[in-house]
């Protein structure tokens, strides 16, 4: 049911994950055609990584099964990240499973689907990837996600993209939003593109505008990567002399931030004045009533 | 007269072990847990574990013979009555071990007592360390089996950068926190990256504090909240969260002291993944741990009771104790912790606590997700650590070890190979 721009980004994003990490060298398979168990083939490679994950080898399991790309390999990630894949200890071999009636598993082959035995809870072990491997296994479906029929999924995706930003994550939102047909989804898909350019892009010219464009936004996230830009350091000059220095080198992109944090700094001075100014009136009509309710003490 | 007491202390000891068969010998077993004020949240269960764990010896038969009878009485979250209350059960009820507090402020309370009267005391929550009493047997997690192994997590699974680390206001977060903040600019996080705030026991209002942890996330770096929260504070403080929308993915939440018990009244899934470091977590699949659960519905009489860290804790310092007093064929205090060192019993988490001479146990550490469920998905599980009574990372005690056998000390300086004191008044 996939449109054909839908599959051109796809296969765009796969090329993107590709380059999460490095893929080692046991990691080269056979072409897939060569196997029945393609997707399995590959995971054992990198066993001890699937079975224990961490976030600091999860992109080695990435680059591993984007380079074999077998067929399955997103659900195969999409059920990992989910906790439902198990690891059989005798044979380190990997399964989906499903719960029978009676509170056991059966185990599901991961390339063909088919059962392939029934076992108790304590027989296998649950892979529970904690959640900054998550992250990483989200980040790389982000891509895949963005293109979903179901619009819910698309904007679960946009959130990952909101906590996570990420310079490679504006190719694939940009061909998502060219698209992209409901007007809600398109248009926090544009504030994203805004927030990821400010921070990443490359041109002056770019960032200038999406930084414009997030003037007097006083959202956190709007701020943060404002605040992001504007980062200083402190240098010593001489003996006596200090100055901040920007780490961001490029001034135009700097003096935008500033402008556009000054703005929102602005709007939200503009709240707070008006909540003092409905304080003052409040305390100076006590201040009369009392003046005109109660006798002088000099009259 | 001293002599002939002790003499006849000793003979009537003996005359019991040999005389299995006498009725008229129940040992008494004291219970020291709050039932009311705000600790009663977590240590009423603590009261019933025991009960259920006295029932059950009695019925296999007791212990040398004779039968175990349960002294319980109420501190009532009030430091000072554990001592009060500590006095009152080795004096007028003689009882023959203790098990009881949670809090550190109430265990440093009787501490003074338990070492005067020569008591035994187990002691079953997780706690800072920089202790070592010859009186106390401390089967919760010291820091280096719950808090370092937590940290090291939020810095190298998490990537977490800025940390915000929230407690109670008294000895167990502060020394706590002190220990992590030393271990954290060890690690080349930056002091300015490092929150700390302390709140009063029973602390409602938690809307700032809060915003001030959110606000922190401005910057660009991944916050992580470090939680040293104790008792019901901890409803208003995760009640806040979900409020504010604060995701375990946004900031994610560890705590040290909410298990199965604290999160039971609270509806958990706008909770989902923030985490919990224990040594023990109900959803264990284990056959050990579904025999204690069976046990514990049974007993209790609802199969919707929860199970948590400190019971398990409970559960194999009684063990522990009940072997050892078999060992040393009497419940004389003095004899009973020689017996103690090097006891072994199988943990519920599949593997073999073992007391060690620092009085400390052998465990493993575990790291869990929230469920929506209010139960834990397990993440990470180690294997037994030892626990150590002294912190490597703050420098008053980095030359601090504790060994009860061999050195026949709790606070020994291995740099000056001197014994610095044998009782815990510091």
């Amino acid at each position: 049911m996939l449109r054909l721009p839908r599959l051109a980004a796809f296969a765009a994003c796969l090329i993107a994950l590709a380059c999460l990490g490095a893929v080692p060298a046991a990691a080269q398979t056979p072409p897939a055609s060569e196997s029945i168990t393609p997707l399995q083939d590959v995971l054992q490679q990198v066993q001890p990584l699937v079975a224990n994950p961490s976030r600091a080898t999860v992109a080695q399991v990435l680059g591993a099964l984007l380079e074999a790309d077998a067929p399955g390999t997103v659900a195969f990630l999409r059920a990992w990240a989910e906790r439902e894949v198990y690891e059989r200890p005798e044979d380190g071999l990997f399964f989906f499973a499903r719960d029978t009636a009676n509170r056991n598993l059966m185990l599901v082959d991961i390339d063909t689907g088919a059962e392939v035995a029934e076992v108790t809870s304590r027989e296998v072990n649950q892979i529970r990837p904690n959640a900054g491997v998550r992250r990483e296994i989200g980040a790389a479906l982000v891509s895949f996600e963005l293109l979903n029929p179901d619009p819910a999924r698309r904007l679960a995706a946009l959130e990952n993209i909101a906590r996570s930003p990420d310079a490679e994550q504006i190719e694939p939102l940009q061909a998502a939003f060219a698209i992209e047909e409901d007007s809600r989804i398109s248009e926090r898909m544009e504030r994203l593109l805004d927030l990821l350019n400010a921070r990443f892009a490359t041109d002056t010219a770019t960032r200038v505008d999406a930084i414009d464009g997030l003037s007097g936004d006083i959202s956190t996230e709007a701020r943060r990567i404002l605040n992001q830009i504007l980062q200083t350091m402190r240098a010593a000059v001489g003996e006596y002399v200090f100055f901040d220095a920007y780490l961001e080198p490029d001034p135009a992109v700097t003096a935008a931030a500033r402008a556009s944090l000054d703005s929102t700094r602005t709007a939200i001075s503009l709240w707070q004045f008006l909540s003092i100014s409905l304080d003052a009136v409040s305390l100076a009509s006590i201040f009369f009533w009392r003046r005109s309710a109660l006798p002088s003490p000099l009259g | 007269m001293i002599k002939k007491t002790l003499l006849t202390t000793a003979a009537a000891t003996a005359l019991l072990a040999a005389s299995p068969a006498l009725a008229d010998c129940t040992i008494k077993v004291g219970v020291l847990h709050s039932l009311s004020g705000s600790m009663a949240i977590s240590e009423t269960t603590l009261r019933d574990v025991m009960l259920m764990l006295i029932d059950g010896q009695n019925a296999k038969g007791g212990v040398l013979g004779c039968q175990l009878e349960a002294v319980v009485v109420d501190p009532a979250s009030d430091w000072p009555l554990f001592a009060e209350l500590t006095r009152q059960l080795l004096t007028v009820n003689e009882v023959d071990v203790i098990f009881g507090a949670w809090t550190s402020v109430s265990r440093k309370s009787l501490l003074p007592v338990l070492e005067e009267l020569n008591g035994l005391f187990f002691y079953p929550v997780q706690y800072e360390g920089q202790e070592s009493s010859r009186n106390v047997f401390y089967t919760g997690a010291a820091p280096n089996t719950q808090a370092i192994p937590a940290v090291d997590y939020f810095l190298e699974e998490l990537g977490v950068e800025s940390f915000a680390l929230l407690g109670t206001d008294y000895v167990y977060p502060r020394t706590t926190n002190a220990i992590l903040e030393a271990y954290l600019l060890g690690k080349g996080i930056a002091p300015e990256d490092i929150f700390v705030n302390y709140t009063p026991f029973g602390h409602a209002d938690w809307s700032t504090i809060v915003s001030d942890v959110v606000a922190l996330g401005a910057g660009g770096k991944q916050v992580g909240v470090i939680s040293t929260i104790n008792g019901d504070a901890n409803i208003g403080f995760y009640t806040e969260l979900a409020a504010q929308g604060v995701s375990a993915d946004d900031i994610p939440v560890v705590a040290f002291s909410v298990g199965e018990e604290e999160l039971s009244g609270l509806d958990t899934s706008r909770l989902v993944g923030h985490l919990a470091a224990w040594n023990y977590f109900m959803s264990l699949d284990t056959p050990e741990n579904e025999a204690f659960i069976a046990a514990w519905h049974e007993f209790i009489g609802d199969t919707d009771r929860v199970t948590n860290d400190p019971m398990e804790a409970h559960y194999i310092g009684f063990n522990m104790w009940v072997n050892a007093v078999e060992a040393a064929g009497t419940t004389d205090v003095d004899a009973v912790r020689e017996a103690m060192w090097g006891q072994e019993f199988p943990n519920l988490s599949g593997g073999m606590a073992v007391m060690n001479t620092n009085h400390h146990l052998s465990k493993p550490v575990l790291i869990g997700e929230i469920r929506a469920d209010g139960q834990f998905d397990i993440i990470s599980q180690t294997a037994e650590i030892p626990g150590a009574a002294w912190s490597p990372f703050l420098p008053e005690s980095a030359n601090l070890v504790s060994d009860w056998k061999e050195l026949e000390c709790g606070m020994f300086d291995t740099a000056t190979n001197t014994c610095v004191q044998l009782t815990s008044n510091y």
